[in-house]
């Protein structure tokens, strides 16, 4: 297999057209429009469609009609520009449609800055459009992780009936790391659940709609809520470190995760006691890697891009409050290894206040 | 007297359940006849509006997928791009394709996507109660214009063939359900737009003045007489573009 030195936003496309995607609409947004840039000659290569649409809603929606057709499609965006898609990702999910967005998270509220962050968290894991679902959340921490994951995403999607979101950040996205490049799948358009059009005498004709049509809304809700508690079963992903005999556990994802490593590392050659979660599933939650956590641990830490530690709640709810729970939340800043470990020393010594839900 | 009337197609699976006197029951027996005649049912992949005449779905046996409301611009030209054997076919309504999803159809018209659209006008948006649309005309009462459409307040009503004359598409006409020779002249115009896609000439895009008895406050027979007295007047008729 060949090793290619290049960007996150890179990798996630080729991984993703190597995965089978033959659809693509996006419109260029940073930190994300590399993977946009990417697409519109890649695709073309591989006898796949690349539309620039007029507007996020205009490409998330083309994804729909691609994906209801067949056809493995993808969008991705950042920022304002995931916000405007997530009407249209409410509809993939209510129709079913397995369908694959990647957000290459970026700081701020609105138009907010153009720099890395990691403050889509709870708009990623929480719902993000109208009605009570999640989206399957994959976040990579480095460039073969955005390419592996968007190279399986389609397959992911395909098992559950359910569309994947793949949440990036600016750092991940932009930063050059060598990547091993996987062999290109196969994929056959012509799927039984695929609109493909239906003769008169050819049996029933498919209507790839929303829930409020033609079947029982009851039933369809029991099917769905059972859908979501088996992939909440079955797809918790994480990495864990040093976590046994921890005395200060760390919790974070993506670029902050790397940071978060390299504390443990360096705290641990010093004899400081740090351990690390790293949450691969944002949802579902890994909440099976915290049942291991050794009842004297002295507290739990998430390192995240934001200004109110939004993973926190989902920190406490793993731990059921068990343990004093922390957030070092670092606003578009990356944190210093220096000043995670420090923070984690305090916590050692009990000289933090436990962190507020917002 | 001789019994002149033509048996359903099978298209038309069962009874629709549209409001009496309405004008998409009309369309739509006309447009599953173009497609029975020209022996493209399996071909065609009809994308939904959401509004009344997204109730197509309950009574013709065609593949249909359903975007957002107004999204069709951009599904048709994801469903062609994907599988150009296929046709891609819309039924929109006015509020749908001129309002909420206007950058959508004038930018799947301006890229001259090889698909066809189908947009009913009935002035107003007629399954949520009847509020004014961008098609509402002046002094015409809705449940969103109590007083009635004014240019002050509302701005002046839109006409697509103002926004798409001068586009390079391949047929852009208007017709009306309102009498046996509009609804000739609507079958005609189905067929032709679909004939565009067919033979690859690009966009396509028939507005159909269809009525809404329910929402107008009038009998069906007056609101027909609405269409062929006020609209048909209103309204530059026919086919603008033909390539």
């Amino acid at each position: 297999m060949e090793t290619k030195i290049i960007k996150g936003n890179e990798a996630l496309a080729e991984g993703a057209v190597r995965g089978g995607c033959r659809f693509y609409a996006g419109y260029p947004i940073t930190p994300q429009s590399e993977i946009l840039e990417w697409m519109s000659w890649r695709q073309k290569e591989v006898g796949g469609v690349f539309v620039q649409g007029e507007s996020e809603i205009a490409s998330v929606n083309m994804v729909f009609a691609a994906r209801a057709l067949g056809a493995r499609a993808m969008t991705s965006s950042s920022g304002p520009g995931f916000s405007l898609k997530q009407e249209g990702i409410a509809y993939w999910v209510s129709a079913g449609v397995p369908a694959v967005v990647a957000c290459v998270q970026r700081f701020g509220i609105g138009d907010g800055y153009i720099s890395a962050g990691q403050d889509n968290y709870w708009q990623a894991v929480k719902g993000g459009g109208n009605g009570d679902y999640h989206l399957i959340t994959l976040a990579p921490n480095s460039v073969q992780e955005c390419l592996d994951m968007a190279y399986e995403s389609f397959e992911l999607a395909e098992k559950w009936m359910h569309p994947v979101l793949i949440l990036s950040d600016g750092t991940i996205g932009q930063m050059m790391e060598p990547c091993t490049m996987p062999v290109m799948k196969e994929y056959d358009m012509d799927q039984p659940w695929a609109a493909k059009g239906t003769a008169i005498g050819e049996g029933e004709n498919k209507v790839i709609t929303d829930i409020t049509y033609f079947q029982d809304i009851d039933e369809w809700n029991a099917g769905y809520i059972e859908k979501m508690r088996k992939i909440q079963k079955d797809e918790q992903r994480w990495e864990e470190f040093n976590i046994d005999d921890a005395d200060v556990i760390l919790v974070a994802y993506g670029i902050s995760s790397r940071v978060a490593q390299r504390s443990v590392e360096i705290a641990r050659k010093k004899g400081i006691k740090l351990g690390l979660i790293r949450p691969i599933t944002l949802w579902p939650y890994p909440r099976k890697a915290f049942e291991k956590i050794n009842k004297n641990c002295k507290g739990i830490v998430t390192l995240e891009m934001n200004m109110m530690g939004q993973m926190l709640e989902d920190v406490k709810i793993a731990v059921s409050c068990k343990f004093p729970c922390y957030a070092l939340a670092t606003a578009q800043k990356v944190a210093p290894t220096d000043e995670v470990i420090a923070f984690c020393q305090k916590v050692m010594d009990g000289k933090v206040k436990e962190t507020e839900v917002f | 007297m001789s019994n002149r009337s033509k048996k359903a197609p099978k298209i038309m699976k069962c009874e629709n359940k549209f409001c009496a006197g309405c004008g998409h029951s009309l369309f739509d027996r006309i447009l599953g006849e173009v497609l029975t005649e020209m022996n493209i049912i399996g071909e065609t992949i009809v994308c939904s509006d959401i509004g009344c005449n997204h109730m197509f779905q309950y009574s013709m046996a065609v593949d249909v997928i359903v975007p957002p409301h107004g999204k069709m611009g951009a599904a048709l030209t994801a469903q062609k791009r994907v599988r150009p054997d296929k046709y891609a076919i819309t039924i929109a309504g006015d509020g749908g394709a001129y309002a909420i999803g206007l950058a959508e159809t004038v930018a799947a018209a301006t890229r001259n996507e090889n698909v066809t659209m189908f947009v009913m006008n009935n002035t107003l948006y007629a399954m949520t109660g009847g509020q004014a649309a961008p098609t509402t005309q002046l002094g015409q009462i809705s449940a969103s214009t109590p007083k009635g459409r004014t240019e002050k307040d509302h701005g002046l009503d839109f006409d697509v063939f103002n926004v798409m004359r001068n586009l390079d598409i391949a047929y852009l006409a208007r017709t009306s359900v309102a009498n046996p020779s509009e609804i000739r002249k609507t079958k005609n115009a189905v067929k032709k737009a679909i004939e565009k896609q067919r033979d690859n000439k690009g966009f396509s895009l028939v507005e159909v003045l269809v009525p809404c008895p329910t929402n107008w406050g009038l009998k069906p027979v007056d609101a027909m007489k609405r269409i062929e007295n006020e609209l048909m007047v209103r309204y530059e008729m026919g086919e603008i573009i033909d390539k």
